[in-house]
């Protein structure tokens, strides 16, 4: 019984990891209308960032987030409009064509991190690793309880933002339509390249957060990608409400199957439960998506 | 006159197929100016074109004396242009209030912002009753006058209206009209595309006749709804 309320609470916090790669990557998927096969790059990335943050400056990279976050955010900036120019190709496979380049970009920042980096695992050691808060039996490592407060806090902002804000408002109109919001004065690339940043900087705090907790190597984003796959698709394409239950049951289902069944089996698993989904509720787990 | 549009030698093309071929008219400050036409006839085209939607392919866009042509539509906008496209263009996931808000999106007077909602939903009660409801749920009647209050919304001058009173029973396509020479009465100039010609031209200034891409009649309205090729052809007969 102690076992099956620990998996059930490490899935919870798990779930509010994903929760923040799902919003960003939710609505640059609707701004955008491309799948960013790169996601787990970034989250490589924000990983190796809090890394060589703790390495070669010997600060405690859970503290310097703000920075870490900043970075990717302007990075993206700058870089989105490269992206742009691919999707906006005239050309009847543009779509495709632009789903490839994040895949050679995904595959592009592996390698240069292998290359640079090489393959063995690295850790992350934070103010918060090794405590843990013990509630009736229950373990409830720190650094995973942060994450989670964390995740939902800055997703909670979030969400005010984009349905409290003009700017907010504006971003969802032109999530659901580019051509109509440039008709009430939207600047639609503007619009863009600002959600990819907030995108790119959310995903990189997600990758200092797994990082910490687990590893960090540069083989790691792969398994994320194919997670926030799973979450866009459960989640119902372009649903927020969605994609953070998504999110939420993709760290139930990881937990338990890793506890339960082995930890080789949760792709498996995953897409399977990914096909019935799309078999049965072709909008999404709520029924709220495209 | 002070003009406040004018185009000359319009051209647009989709995919080499050419939908206007060099089309020139204007519109002058306080008119309501019609463009008639059968289907497919080049209207929707033209005004895409004046509001950024699509690239012009040739000729000149004036606006205001600022020359729009190859501008992005959220540039025009900003110049005081709101176009209210055809199939209305609503927000479905956006509810009708946060539809209106986009529609101020350029704005920053918060009085005059306050005070256009306030006319709107006067115009339109059913949007005030349905201020919390998403866009996607109204009907297409509904989300036709949502799409004229985000216009007036957005504090533009100039408002271009395609077909504003397409799928609305008759007796709110009067509505509809009254409203526009409101609009028109309290200082907007329009440009409007109508298949119910006999309204719009007795709403209207001026109108446009256009025939596959082309101009091929410009006069006022109260001489064109008693010309006989005009009443043979878009008026019914009679
Ligand atoms: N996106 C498009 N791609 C290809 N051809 C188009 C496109 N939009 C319009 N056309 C063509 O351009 C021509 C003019 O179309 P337009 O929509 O401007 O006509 P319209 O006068 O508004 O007609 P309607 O009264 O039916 O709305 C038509 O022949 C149409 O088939
Ligand atoms: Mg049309």
């Amino acid at each position: 019984m102690e076992l099956i309320i620990q998996t059930l609470v490490n899935g919870l916090l798990i779930g509010g990891i994903f929760i923040m790669i799902a919003v960003g990557f939710t609505l640059a998927f609707g701004v955008m209308d491309i799948i960013d096969f790169a996601v787990g790059e970034w989250v490589m990335l924000g990983a190796f960032a809090a890394y060589w943050l703790q390495t070669l400056v010997h600060v405690d990279p859970l503290l310097f987030f703000p920075v870490i976050m900043l970075t990717f955010g302007a990075a993206a900036y700058v870089f989105q409009p490269v992206l742009q120019s691919v999707i906006n190709i005239k050309h009847r496979s543009a779509a495709l064509m632009a789903l490839a380049f994040t895949f050679g970009l995904s595959t592009f920042f592996r390698g240069a991190a292998l290359t640079l980096w090489g393959f063995n695992n690295r850790n992350i050691v934070t103010f918060l690793s090794d405590q843990s808060i013990n509630i009736l039996g229950i373990t409830l490592p720190a650094l995973r309880v942060a994450a989670t407060v964390f995740a939902v806090i800055i997703t909670i902002g979030f969400m005010v933002f984009l349905n409290k804000t003009k700017t907010g408002v504006a971003i969802r109109a032109a999530a659901e339509n580019k051509t109509i919001a440039g008709l009430m004065g939207i600047d639609g690339q503007k619009v863009a390249r600002t959600v990819y940043a907030i995108y790119a900087a959310l995903t990189s705090l997600a990758g200092v957060f797994i990082g910490s907790i687990f590893s960090v190597n540069p083989d790691m984003g792969l398994r994320y990608t194919a997670f926030a796959f799973f979450v866009v698709v459960a989640g119902g394409m372009g649903s927020f409400a969605g994609a953070i239950a998504a999110a939420i049951l993709l760290g139930l289902i990881a937990s338990f199957v890793s506890v339960y069944v082995g930890g080789a089996y949760i792709f498996l698993i995953l897409f399977l439960f990914l096909y019935f989904v799309l078999l049965f509720f072709s909008k999404g787990i709520l029924g709220k998506g495209l | 006159m002070e003009l406040v549009l004018e185009v000359e030698n319009l051209e647009v093309s989709y995919g080499g197929i050419k939908a206007l071929q060099g089309i020139s008219f204007h519109v002058a400050k306080g008119e309501i100016v019609t463009l008639i036409g059968a289907n497919g006839a080049g209207k929707s085209s033209t005004l895409r074109a004046v509001s950024g939607m699509i690239r012009a392919s040739g000729g000149r866009i004036n606006f205001k004396g600022n020359d729009v042509t190859g501008l992005a539509s959220h540039s025009i906008a900003g110049l005081g242009l709101s176009h209210v496209p055809e199939g209305r263009g609503v927000f479905t996931r956006l509810t009708v209030e946060e539809n209106l808000g986009v529609g101020s999106f350029i704005r920053d007077d918060k009085e005059g912002i306050k005070k256009d909602m306030e006319t709107v939903y006067e115009l339109f009660p059913r949007l005030q009753e349905r201020k919390k409801q998403l866009g996607g749920s109204l009907s297409g009647g509904e989300q036709q006058m949502l799409a004229i209050g985000r216009a007036i919304m957005s504090g533009a001058d100039t408002l271009l209206l395609d077909e504003p009173s397409m799928g609305l029973a008759p007796l709110i396509v009067q509505d509809i009209f009254s409203i526009i020479k409101h609009i028109n009465a309290v200082g907007k100039t329009v440009l409007l595309v109508e298949q119910n010609a006999n309204q719009a031209l007795k709403a209207s200034h001026r109108a446009y006749i256009m025939e596959t891409g082309r101009i091929v009649m410009s006069g006022n309205a109260d001489k064109m709804i008693h010309d006989p090729e005009v009443k043979k052809a878009y008026l019914g007969g009679h």
